[in-house]
């Protein structure tokens, strides 16, 4: 008996196409071919668009780029980052995935006529495992329906209705692929229908009901239901957010590896270049950046990090990518002929449909959405398809600021100030030198030899110029005096970093000062920087680089870290406050600076509480993108939203370690009227102080 | 001869008797005599009402113009000024001041100057001082060519004060200007006083006030000084002010002679936009707060207590 | 025909110096060199705006800056032809240093009767260095024209210009036939527009017509010899920095000292 189950089990398989007819065939060929047709040609129309952007290097390290596709799309790696939804997802994918194996191993076992249907890998895979497959899911279709029609996550709104019909279509493929299963397996008396268990309950339950001539047109209309159904699913992804089966594991090929979020650099010395500045239409996208918004999968966990979305600004990272995508797409047909025109060499012709054609900013995008960014990353650090929102926003600014001449006043006034006085504090009543008129300072230019000189410091605007951030620097410039750090500042010939500048659109401006202080920098041929400010430390160690400027950068957190552990710092643990660290932008996300702050904190004895944001996830203080430079009225204030999940930590202080962060939540305090209860410090106020306490406490016992 | 030059009326303005003070010191200094030329309406009422200040000749030309140009009074205070025989002639640095002083210069073929804030005589030379670089430094001035048409900054002198005697006033007949320059509109009266950025005076409130109704109290006190209403960042973040009262780096930059902070903590940024200003003076519950650091004038009190007190005693120093 | 107005600029040292940073340079009769940066005067920046704006209508035809200054002021001319100014002129002043409000407006009034055809003068009410406040207004008498003071906007209206300015009262319309010289003021909708790059990078490439005070005729003699008033000396107005606080528990008693101060203080 045993024996002859085993040998009947090696031979199991199934009849391909039982309680068909002809015409039920040809119908189901002719539809596959045509959705297949379709789908192609889907891509075929996206491809093209995608070709009309800009060249660039996206395929440099293949192997790199295979393994982060492999771990994104096969493992789905990137999911987790909201965990329901990554189980809905995960059970969709994978649960798709073997249905579409089990399809083709149909196909291979039938049409081609290669009989692997068979035996255990029949009953434990095609049977069993797809059985349950299905099942898995529906799990996870139940998941969306719920996420999207009961609970209504509200970043999956101004989603497209075809995204519930594409459930629908789904819904369909499942219930009417049990019954199929179901009837056929009841009908035939399959021996092996116990390896089906889900399909051979939905056929025992629909037998219960109905007698067999029934069945078997049951059956019929549920084969053609689900053939159809299947085809229509197919012939619909390269128009429907689907298309990220094909797009998403493209985009994270070609992913950009540096992780940069800055717009390339203008050559203002060509005069082609020049000619539009920043992205006035697709055609001065990259193909990448037109990629992108194919990519786009409208998840909108994106918009769920953005902190101007969630203070009721007008700006939704996903919504922009969205709306550039259903603008391109709605007109396709024109740029696509300006595009054959440009490269037939007709400049005419492709400028003549070129005019009819708005700016992308403010026409596709508004002004008021461009500025609301505060190019903290967010956006781009949640994307699990890598898509990058940051440099497209910028860009978009870029043609707004620099060729429109459009930008909020406080912004221009800001650009005026860098253009005359090379800093854009509004209204400063000292000079650049003044904070450190009674400490012991040196300045490079009177220095005499450079090479004695171990770090530069680069002070910045901010601390030069307010005088509350003045404590900053001042406390650093305590510091290293302590430690006996060689340093010196650049004084007067220090210019701002064109920060406000680059993060505005104003690209031209920050080129000037950037080519400026690579200038001066490479003159005293500095090699290692110091900086409190990550908006000085990102600009001078990353974007100078796009410029020829390399210099190695490294923020004071960095480098007290650095001074303790070689021995030259001794930090009492004396600190006893409750205290909560503000990730900066530019520190942590831009420039992936986490740990040094935390754990040089941990070493003053302080006891630190962790907001919920924070890390990775750590929510904006709103000051960044040239925001500390103008208010943004429209919605709520970014800054109270952060500084009341600081002070629901019960923190006695919360430490940051951005100048723009510390006046940003300063402000935020004063708002909530906390400003009593909860101080605000840099990192380096923290470090001065408790050296400052320990001094003061072995002075008498030295006497 | 001193010319006090002015546009007629029963009374004297304050602005009027600050420029007698003025004239009785170069008068004094320089052995010269005081005149005043009145051009206006109820200009033979103003030259008589100038002998209470010891001013014994009045020059008085009533014109009474529609066209609402200055052209017409520039050219009678011409005439005015020769008849005579002006080496200086005072203006107030007002609305009518700015626009006349350096077009009556050029017509007398003098030299003009505007906004003294202080005059001296040495060795027979008049020096002038007015303030240069938007008040950060002073200038010491001697004009070339006679007459000196000079405007003063109004609060620069005290005002004289109003004594007896009898001037002989000369009335002119007005020279007929025919001008190609027309008012055909005219705002009524004053709106909502002068703009932030042009006020001597101006009211701000922030976060202390604790609501928009104190702003009212505020405007009370802005109107009874002929200044503007300011706001603070914060202020103008809670709704309780509009947008463009915003003063500080995100919103106007303001330069009046006094700006009058109440509950202004004193951020930065809000100081960005005061650095104009001569005179700050702060009201605050919190001693320690950084705006009494820039402050001239400060009172650590509510300002719910103070500011009705300071509107009655301003509305008494009016009075 | 549209219009041809000239505009009268002048560079002047950044007005946002801060305070502290004030100096006075040796001869103590003009600020130290190298204190701040130079600038676009501010009312410049709104007379401009005004000029252009009527370019804007079509009522302007032409729109020329002039200065007179020294090369240094160049700058100032490209900025004004970035914002699309057509015409930069460049009335070379340099040796004869510290023009007073007088020898400038001879200077600039003889540039606009060289330009030619010049139906509008546009200038900033005061400069935003020595607030002297005298330019326009000795140009319009040079010039025997017209002036509107204190000028916010201004169209044309089938040949009569429409000018809205800051009266004794609010604001005012005043109607007035070209040829005009009107000096201006600032006003919302007069703040100068921002160049657009291109603009801003053509502006360096354009021409700047230079003169010399010879080629206007005026020799050094003659120049010297307009001058209407001389500065003695520069000084730096002694800053109290103190903040007097003035104490007591009672309101009334704190106003009238409050009032008192202000009094004695002259600033009110």
């Amino acid at each position: 008996m045993t024996w002859t189950l085993a040998q009947a089990a090696s031979e199991a398989t199934r009849e391909v196409q039982w309680n068909t007819v002809p015409a039920m065939i040809w119908l189901m060929y002719l539809s596959a071919a045509a959705a297949l047709a379709v789908c192609c040609y889907g891509f075929w129309r996206r491809l093209r668009i995608w070709r009309l952007g800009k060249p660039e290097i996206r395929w440099d390290q293949p192997w790199r780029r295979l393994k982060l596709v492999f771990r994104a799309a096969l493992l789905q790696a990137n999911l987790f980052r909201d965990r329901i939804a990554g189980f809905m997802h995960i059970s969709m994918y994978f649960s798709f995935m073997l249905l579409l194996v089990g399809t083709m191993v149909v196909a291979i076992h039938h049409d081609l006529g290669i009989p692997i249907m068979r035996g255990y890998f029949y009953l434990y895979f095609q049977s069993l495992v797809l059985d349950l497959a299905g099942v898995w899911f529906c799990v996870g279709l139940i998941i969306a329906l719920w996420r999207r029609y009961v609970i209504r996550v509200p970043r999956l709104e101004h989603g497209n209705p075809v995204d519930g019909l594409i459930l629908a279509a789904f819904f369909v493929i499942v219930a009417s692929g049990y019954p199929v299963e179901g009837i056929r397996l009841v009908v035939t008396g399959d021996i092996w229908a116990l390896w089906s268990p889900f399909g051979y309950l939905t056929g025992l339950a629909l037998a219960s009901i109905w007698d067999e001539p029934t069945l078997l047109v049951i059956h019929r209309v549920m084969w053609v239901a689900h053939m159809l159904s299947w085809h229509v699913l197919l012939a619909a992804v390269p128009f429907t957010k689907l298309a990220h089966l094909v797009t998403s594991p493209l985009n994270i090929f070609f992913a950009n590896l540096e992780a940069r979020s800055i717009p390339d650099p203008v050559n203002f010395e060509d005069e082609q270049a020049v000619a539009v500045l920043g992205i006035r239409t697709p055609f001065e996208m990259t193909w990448k950046q037109l990629m992108d918004l194919d990519a786009c999968t409208e998840c909108g966990l994106c918009q769920s990090q953005c902190p101007a979305y969630a203070e009721g600004k007008p700006l939704s990272p996903k919504r922009v990518i969205l709306d550039l995508r259903d603008h391109i797409r709605a007109n396709a047909d024109r740029y696509l002929a300006a595009g054959r025109a440009r490269a037939a060499g007709q400049q005419d012709v492709f400028e003549q449909i070129m005019a009819e054609m708005p700016p992308l900013a403010p026409d596709v995008i508004k002004a008021e959405t461009l500025w609301a960014c505060t190019t903290c990353r967010a956006c781009e650090n949640i994307c699990p398809v890598e898509i990058e929102h940051v440099p497209l926003i910028l860009q978009l600014r870029q043609n707004l600021a620099m060729e429109q001449a459009q930008m909020p006043e406080g912004v221009a006034e800001a650009v005026q100030g860098l253009e005359v006085r090379q800093h854009p504090i509004r209204g400063a009543t000292t000079g650049r030198t003044d904070w450190y008129r009674d400490l012991p300072v040196r300045v490079m230019a009177e220095v005499e030899d450079p090479e004695e000189i171990e770090i530069l410091y680069w002070v910045g605007c901010a601390a030069a110029y307010d005088e509350r951030l003045q404590r900053i620097a001042r406390a650093l410039v305590r510091v290293m005096n302590r430690a006996g750090v060689r340093f010196a500042v650049l004084g007067d010939e220090e210019q701002c970093t064109g920060d406000v500048a680059r993060r505005t659109g104003n690209e031209f401006h920050y080129d000037m000062l950037a080519r400026a202080n690579i200038e001066t920098l490479q003159r005293y041929k500095v090699k290692r920087i110091v900086a409190h400010c990550p908006h000085c430390l990102q600009t001078l160690g990353s974007d100078y680089r796009q410029l020829g400027g390399f210099f190695e950068v490294v923020h004071h957190t960095q480098f007290v870290q650095e001074l303790i552990d070689s021995g030259r710092l001794q930090l009492p643990a004396s600190l006893k406050e409750k205290i909560t660290y503000h990730d900066p932008c530019y520190l942590g996300r831009y420039n992936g600076v986490f740990d040094e702050p935390r754990a040089v904190l941990d070493r003053l004895g302080v006891e630190r509480v962790e907001m919920t944001r924070a890390g990775r996830r750590s929510f904006c203080c709103g000051a960044g993108g040239g925001h500390a430079f103008f208010e943004d009225h429209a919605g709520g204030k970014i800054n109270r939203n952060r500084v009341e999940e600081a002070v629901a930590t019960g923190a006695g202080t919360i430490c940051t370690a951005c100048p723009f962060c510390l006046q940003m939540m300063e402000d935020g305090l004063r708002s909530v009227g906390a400003a009593e209860q909860v101080a605000v410090k840099d990192f380096v106020e923290l470090v001065d102080e408790a050296l400052a306490a320990a001094e003061a406490q072995q002075e008498p016992a030295a006497l | 001869m001193i010319v006090i030059a002015g546009r007629g009326g029963q009374e004297l303005s304050r602005a009027q008797r600050e420029l007698v003070t003025v004239a009785r010191r170069l008068a004094g200094d320089l052995g010269s005599q005081v005149a005043y030329l009145a051009v206006g309406p109820e200009a033979e009422a103003a030259a008589r009402r100038a002998g209470a200040f010891g001013i014994g000749r009045a020059v008085a030309i009533e014109l009474n113009d529609a066209s609402g140009a200055v052209e017409p009074i520039i050219e009678n205070l011409a005439q005015g000024a020769r008849r005579l025989g002006a080496s200086v002639v005072l203006l107030a640095a007002d609305h009518l001041g700015v626009q006349a002083g350096p077009r009556l210069a050029a017509r007398l073929g003098g030299s003009a100057l505007n906004d003294a804030v202080d005059v001296r005589v040495e060795d027979g030379r008049v020096i002038w001082t007015r303030p240069v670089f938007g008040g950060k430094a002073l200038a010491d001035v001697v004009l070339r060519r006679s007459p000196a048409v000079v405007t003063v900054r109004s609060g620069a002198f005290e005002a004289a004060e109003e004594g007896a005697g009898e001037a002989a006033v000369d009335v002119l007949e007005a020279v007929a200007v025919d001008t190609a320059v027309r008012v055909v509109q005219r705002e009524e009266g004053r709106q909502e006083g002068p703009r932030l950025e042009e006020a001597r005076v101006v009211v701000s409130g922030g976060r202390g006030l604790g609501g928009p109704e104190g702003f009212q109290r505020l405007a009370e006190l802005a109107e009874l000084l002929g200044g503007a209403v300011g706001a603070s960042l914060a202020a103008v973040d809670e709704g309780w002010a509009p947008p463009e009262w915003q003063v500080g780096q995100t919103g106007k930059m303001v330069a009046p002679d006094v700006y009058f902070a109440v509950g202004i903590s004193g951020a930065s940024q809000h100081l960005a936009g005061i650095s104009g200003a001569k005179a700050v003076v702060a009201i605050n519950k919190n001693p320690d707060a950084p705006i009494f650091k820039v402050a001239r004038l400060g009172v650590v009190m509510e300002y719910e207590k103070l500011l009705p007190a300071l509107i009655e005693a301003v509305k008494r120093e009016l009075a | 025909m549209g219009l041809h107005v000239a505009v009268l600029i002048k560079q002047v040292l950044d007005p946002e110096v801060p305070a502290a940073r004030f100096q006075i340079d040796a001869s103590g009769k003009r600020p130290a060199a190298g204190i701040a940066g130079e600038v676009l005067g501010p009312y410049e920046r709104n007379a401009l705006e005004v000029a252009l704006q009527l370019k804007d209508a079509g009522a302007a035809e032409k729109v020329s800056v002039i200065t007179a200054d020294g090369q240094e002021a160049v700058e100032s001319l490209r900025k004004a032809l970035a914002v699309r100014a057509d015409q930069a002129v460049l009335v070379d002043t340099s040796g004869h240093d510290d023009l007073d409000p007088a020898q400038t407006a001879e200077i600039l009034a003889r540039a606009v009767e060289k330009l030619g055809g010049v139906d509008l003068v546009v200038a900033g009410r005061q400069a935003g260095d020595w607030d002297h406040g005298q330019v326009g207004y000795l140009v319009a008498e040079r010039l025997g024209w017209p002036c509107v003071s204190l000028v916010q906007r201004a169209e044309l209206d089938g040949g009569v210009l429409r000018l809205t300015r800051q009266g004794p009262d609010g604001r005012e319309v005043v109607e007035a036939r070209p040829p005009l010289v009107v000096t201006v003021t600032n006003d919302e909708r007069n703040v100068l527009r921002l160049p657009r790059v291109q603009d801003l990078m053509a502006s360096r490439r354009q021409p700047i017509t230079q003169w010399s005070p010879a080629d206007l005729g005026l020799d050094a003699a003659a120049l010297a010899d307009l001058a209407g008033g001389e500065v003695l000396r520069l000084r730096i107005p002694e800053r109290e920095s103190q903040c007097e606080f003035i104490s007591g528990d009672d309101p009334a008693e704190v106003a009238a000292t409050l009032v008192r101060r202000l009094k004695e203080l002259k600033l009110l």
